[in-house]
Parts: structure tokens; C-alpha cells; sequence
């Protein structure tokens, strides 16, 4: 497959037949997903309970099969995909936004940003007594509080790299590095104050967490997510233009600030509200878009939509072995796509210098 | 038709353009020429509206190009810099279907142009390699084919289409160079294309340009026919460097000849680049 589609690439036909066969993919280990755990339940009993939810005649299940399914095991599996979605096209538009394929979305400051003001919900939040209290540590407000932290923290870096109305990439990423050290600070401030309990949810948060997922929590911040996600993909000509350079896309008719704009708004609510409802998962946006490109060749009209579902399948995949490797306990999944990622990205750092790429 | 008109900029206290005027016929080729720092560049830069005159206007087929949408632009003007960094390993046909991008037709069709480019400009061996690996030269010419890609049409009709060159030539080998201006000057004779391309050779220019204009510290010296410009004082007033005009015998064009500084220049003036 990957022979015959570099021989036909360019064309919009392979473009359709490389994502068909990632939704495909995605597909299948979305209902693998769903079977394994601790409760087992076969595909049948899955298709059956779908049916049952819609109305349909089929009972070949357990009363507990079917609140396993729906109730934990459901929302898990769609907040991994559209959280590892999410990061996989911020990824790759992130890349292609800045031409370099070693940027990823904790850059621009995202993450940090919004981890700090997770923290400090977390932290002071219990300390806090009546209304306010109860509402920074609710489910409900933690993410859209963390979401505007990474919000705050890119505009701040977007600011900080702009000049004479143009935003200038080197400054715009040394302005990252200077707020992700700010912020890793205060969150350190903040926490030499937590007590146990919030330093321990903490760690958790830090380390990436799909355990939390219910629909409740996830009805604000999902679209919050899947919005700017499908965007992004709609930005596939203006990335593919931006390769050439800035002034040479805007030779082609892009109107580049606009572009900049765009990809670094979009991504970071992408990223910040994925932050704020599973913590810190680091390496997919970084990891996905160079596979895309090592097996299919860098056409963002590829890339943007195979991130998209690679993402999604990634982070499936790493959320199957969080779950399983330490049955019946489980890792945090933002150690495992490290543990994967870390490694994958040397061999591509070797892989990339022997070939002069980089 | 390309006019600017008494075109001012000014970076900080520093005048790079003071009222710098040319015109750019459908047609034609227009060379620029002027030693460095005299603002070409500078220039062609607020022709392709990437930046804009500090005062002065620019007009694109009788319209002000500051009403132009940089979409509508990319439909009548490309331009090609002296380089163009690609990160991402895209292939030399894809480099050169993005030129295509302001068209917004489907692939295929793109696709099918770009071939048909990539032959007319001989570098179909390219194609499918990719642009990081080429060398300066070969990636030079992909882009050639890609801004050619982008003003290519159908249809004859429509308005005048501009090229814009930043010194070409810089990475390519005599042949190329000659085999490059002489696509450019195909397509302003056959394609009523006009091209505008800032030269380091004044050879080069005197053998392809139908037009020339010379800039020093941001201003122009002079613009007109090539034939009649390309005279010793005109040269050595631009360059601050004695030049001899030979009549090339085979071609019938002006041959530029440039002289080694003698001692006698070096005792009649305290500096080489005071002479004028």
C-alpha cells in the first residue's frame, strides 16, 4: 500500500483511499477498545446493547455488561479519540504552521498554560469554602478553567512574538520557552502549598488520565475540542502553500496572517481543552504527523485528516495498553504514549539525520 | 501593465526607496539592474505586494494594487525568490502543483498541468525526486516551473500576467542561466507574459531584457530600451566602476566589459568605490 501510494500521490483518489483505510483502522480498534477491560463484552453483546440504546429488540447481555459499556467504558474510548485526534492535527498543523517538524503544541505554551491553572483550581479550590469553592474543583469547571489558562498562555506567547504587525516565528517560539518556564515555576509556587490529597490529583493530572471520563464532564469540553479539531483540517491548501515559506505563500494568494492566526487560536483551544479534561499526554502531536509523512509523503490534504484519525488510533492504542499491562490497576496513559514516544522520536531524530533531513 | 509611480520606503531613518517609478509592459522583459543595497529587492517586493510604499502608488493593469486581494493577485502575478527552503520531503511535481493552488481546480487537473510545465521546462528527470535532495540549481528550476504553473491558463484571454525574478540566476550554471532566460523570454514573446527580473549580470541582461532600469542608493539612475542604456557612463555611474562597452559581433548586443582597478584609479580617487 505504502509503494503504490507514493507512485499515485498528488492525486485525490490515494488521498481517499490512505484516510478510508485509517478510518478503517480507527474503527476496528474502537470496538477492540470497547471488548476489553475488566468486565469482558464480546462484539455481539456490544452491537446488541448499541441496538438496545436505540430502541432495538436484542437482550444477550447483562444488566452490568451494558453500564460498563455505557457508562465507563464508552466515554473513555470517545475522549481518547477525540483527545488523541485533537493533538495529533494541532501536531501537524503546529508543524506545518512553523515548517519544522520538531514542534509540537506544548510550545506555544498550551499546556503549561493550561496546567497552571489547573493547579491552582485544584490546589486552592478545596481551600476555597461556599460557591466558589464547590465550583473550582466540580468537574464541570476545572476544564473550562484550565482550557482559558492554555488560552492566556498562547495569546500571551502570540503577543510576544509579534512585530510590526507580522508574527514572527523565532521570537514567537522563544516567547513559548519563556512562558513554559514561567509557568512550570508557578506551578511549582503553587504546589510547594497543596496539601496531600490535591498533590496527589495532581501528579495524576500531570501524567495524563483518561479514567475520569463521563458524559457529564465531557458535554461542555467535547465540542470544545472537536470544533477546532475538524477546522484545522480545513486548512490543508494554506499549510501545504506555507512549506514553500511565508512570503512565498502569500505570492500564491494566502493570506498568511490569517493562516497564522487560525492554526495557533484553533490548535491551542484543541489542546487546552484536551488538557484540561485528560492532563498531560505528551508525544502525539509530535509522533503522528512524522509517521503520516514517513508513510505517505507530506501533503497536508493527507496529513491533516490521517493525524486526525492516527491520533485517535494512537492514543486508542496506548489507552489499551494503560489498561491492560497492570490488570486490574491501570497507568496513567500519558506514560505510555511517553514510554512509546520518547523512543520513536530518537530513532526519527537518527533516522532524520542520516538522511540529512534535519 | 505594472506602474509604479515616485515609490518612497523608508526602514527606520535609513531611505531604501526615493521616488523609484517603473513600468513593466505585457510583453516585455525588464531587467533591473544597480550594485547591492540599491534597493531592488526592496523593490520588487512592494510590486508583488509584500510590502507596502511608504508613499507613492503602484498600479496593476490600471488598478491600484492595494485593492487587489492577494487571491486575485496570484491569479495574474507569480514571483520566483533567488531560493525557496522546503522542509518537508515534498516531491519536484509537488512543489510545482502547488503553484497551481490559486486556481482552485481539482488535482487531477493540476496534475495534469504541472506535467505539461515540468516538460516545457525540461525538468521532467526531477519529478519524482525529492526538492530537499536536489542541489541549488535543480531546486531553482522546480521553482521556475512552479511559478510558471501559477500563471498558466487555459484561455488566452484575461488580463496581462506578471513574473517576477529575484536574481534567478544566482545558484545556476552558465547554461542554466541562459536556459532560464531564455524560458522567461519565450513567455513574454509568446505568452504575452511580462517579466520583471533583478539581474546581477549585466551581459546577461544586455542579451535577453528588451528594457532596463538602473537603481543606485534607492533611486533610479535610468530606464529605457536596453539598446540604448547600456552605455559606459550610465554603467559606471551605477556600478562606481569603470566598465568598457564592447559591440558583441555575433548577436549584434552590447557586451559589458568590466576592468580590473588600475593604479591610476587608486591615485586619482581615494577609494575604489568613490569613482564615479
Amino acid at each position: 500500500m505504502m509503494i503504490n501510494s507514493i507512485n499515485a500521490r498528488g492525486t485525490a483518489n490515494s488521498t481517499w483511499i490512505i484516510l478510508a483505510g485509517l478510518a478503517v483502522l480507527l474503527a476496528g480498534f474502537f470496538v477492540v477498545s470497547l471488548q476489553v477491560g475488566a468486565v469482558a463484552v464480546s462484539v455481539p453483546e456490544v452491537l446488541s446493547i448499541m441496538l438496545h440504546q436505540v430502541g432495538g429488540g436484542a437482550d444477550n447481555f447483562t444488566l452490568q455488561q451494558e453500564r460498563v459499556l455505557l457508562h465507563i467504558r464508552l466515554p473513555r474510548v470517545v475522549l481518547g479519540m477525540v483527545v488523541g485526534a485533537a493533538l495529533g492535527v494541532s501536531g501537524a498543523s503546529l508543524q506545518g504552521l512553523f515548517r519544522n517538524p520538531l514542534v509540537e503544541p506544548g510550545l506555544i505554551g498550551v499546556s503549561s498554560g493550561a496546567a497552571l491553572f489547573a493547579v491552582v483550581a485544584i490546589v486552592f479550590g478545596t481551600s476555597i469554602q461556599g460557591i466558589w469553592g464547590a465550583a473550582f474543583t466540580s468537574s464541570f469547571f476545572l476544564p473550562v478553567f484550565s482550557f482559558v489558562g492554555g488560552l492566556v498562555a498562547t495569546m500571551l506567547t502570540y503577543t510576544l512574538g509579534h512585530r510590526q504587525g507580522k508574527t514572527d516565528i523565532t521570537i514567537l517560539i522563544l516567547g513559548g520557552i519563556a512562558i513554559n518556564a514561567l509557568a512550570g515555576a508557578l506551578v511549582g509556587l503553587v504546589l510547594y502549598f497543596a496539601d496531600d490529597a490535591a498533590l496527589r490529583s495532581f501528579t495524576f493530572w500531570s501524567m495524563g488520565d483518561l479514567g475520569g471520563a463521563s458524559w457529564s464532564r465531557m458535554s461542555i469540553a467535547l465540542p470544545m475540542v472537536l470544533l477546532p479539531t475538524l477546522a484545522l483540517t480545513l486548512l490543508r491548501d494554506q499549510l501545504n502553500a506555507l512549506s514553500l515559506g511565508e512570503a512565498e505563500a502569500y505570492h500564491l494568494g494566502v493570506n498568511v496572517e490569517q493562516v497564522k492566526y487560525l492554526v495557533i487560536l484553533l490548535s491551542s483551544m484543541a489542546v487546552g481543552a484536551s488538557v484540561s479534561l485528560t492532563g498531560m499526554i505528551g508525544f502525539i502531536g509530535l509522533v503522528v504527523p512524522h509517521i503520516l509523512r514517513l508513510a505517505f509523503g507530506p501533503d497536508h490534504h493527507v496529513v491533516l485528516p490521517g493525524a486526525m484519525l492516527t491520533g485517535a488510533i494512537v492514543l486508542l492504542l496506548a489507552d489499551l495498553s494503560a489498561r491492560t499491562v497492570v490488570i486490574p490497576s491501570e497507568l496513567p496513559i500519558g506514560i505510555v504514549t511517553a514510554l512509546l514516544g520518547a523512543p520513536f522520536f530518537i530513532w526519527l531524530l537518527l533516522n532524520a539525520k542520516k538522511k540529512r533531513i534535519i | 501593465m505594472y506602474i509604479a509611480q515616485n515609490i518612497n520606503l523608508a526602514r527606520g531613518a535609513k531611505q531604501i526607496l526615493q521616488e523609484v517609478s517603473i513600468v513593466v509592459q505585457p510583453g516585455a522583459f525588464t531587467a533591473v539592474l544597480g550594485p547591492n543595497g540599491a534597493g531592488k529587492s526592496t523593490l520588487l517586493k512592494v510590486l508583488s505586494g509584500e510590502i507596502e510604499a511608504g508613499s507613492g502608488n503602484v498600479m496593476l493593469n490600471w488598478k491600484e494594487l492595494g485593492k487587489y486581494k492577494a487571491h486575485e493577485l496570484s491569479l495574474i502575478r507569480a514571483v520566483l525568490p533567488q531560493s525557496v527552503q522546503v522542509n518537508f520531503p515534498f516531491t519536484a511535481r509537488e512543489i510545482v502543483q502547488l503553484g497551481r493552488l490559486p486556481h482552485r481546480e481539482p488535482r487531477s487537473k493540476s496534475l495534469v498541468i504541472a506535467n505539461k510545465v515540468m516538460e516545457d521546462t525540461n525538468i521532467m528527470a526531477l519529478a519524482d525526486r525529492k526538492y530537499i535532495e536536489l542541489s541549488g540549481g535543480e531546486q531553482q528550476r522546480v521553482q521556475l516551473a512552479r511559478v510558471i504553473a501559477q500563471i498558466t491558463r487555459e484561455h488566452k484571454a484575461g488580463q496581462p500576467r506578471f513574473l517576477l525574478f529575484d536574481e534567478p540566476t544566482s545558484s545556476l550554471d552558465i547554461a542554466q542561466q541562459h536556459a532560464m532566460l531564455h524560458i522567461a523570454k519565450e513567455l513574454t514573446q509568446q505568452e504575452e507574459i511580462g517579466v520583471l527580473a533583478i539581474l546581477h549580470d549585466m551581459n546577461l541582461a544586455a542579451q535577453y531584457a528588451d528594457e532596463v532600469l538602473f537603481m543606485k542608493n534607492g533611486k533610479t539612475v535610468a530606464q529605457g530600451k536596453t539598446a540604448e542604456l547600456m552605455q559606459e557612463d550610465v554603467l559606471r555611474y551605477t556600478f562606481s566602476h569603470p566598465v568598457q562597452v564592447l559591440c558583441n559581433a555575433c548577436c549584434g548586443k552590447h557586451h559589458v566589459m568590466t576592468m580590473p582597478l588600475s593604479k591610476s584609479h587608486l591615485l586619482l580617487k581615494k577609494h575604489p568605490l568613490e569613482h564615479v
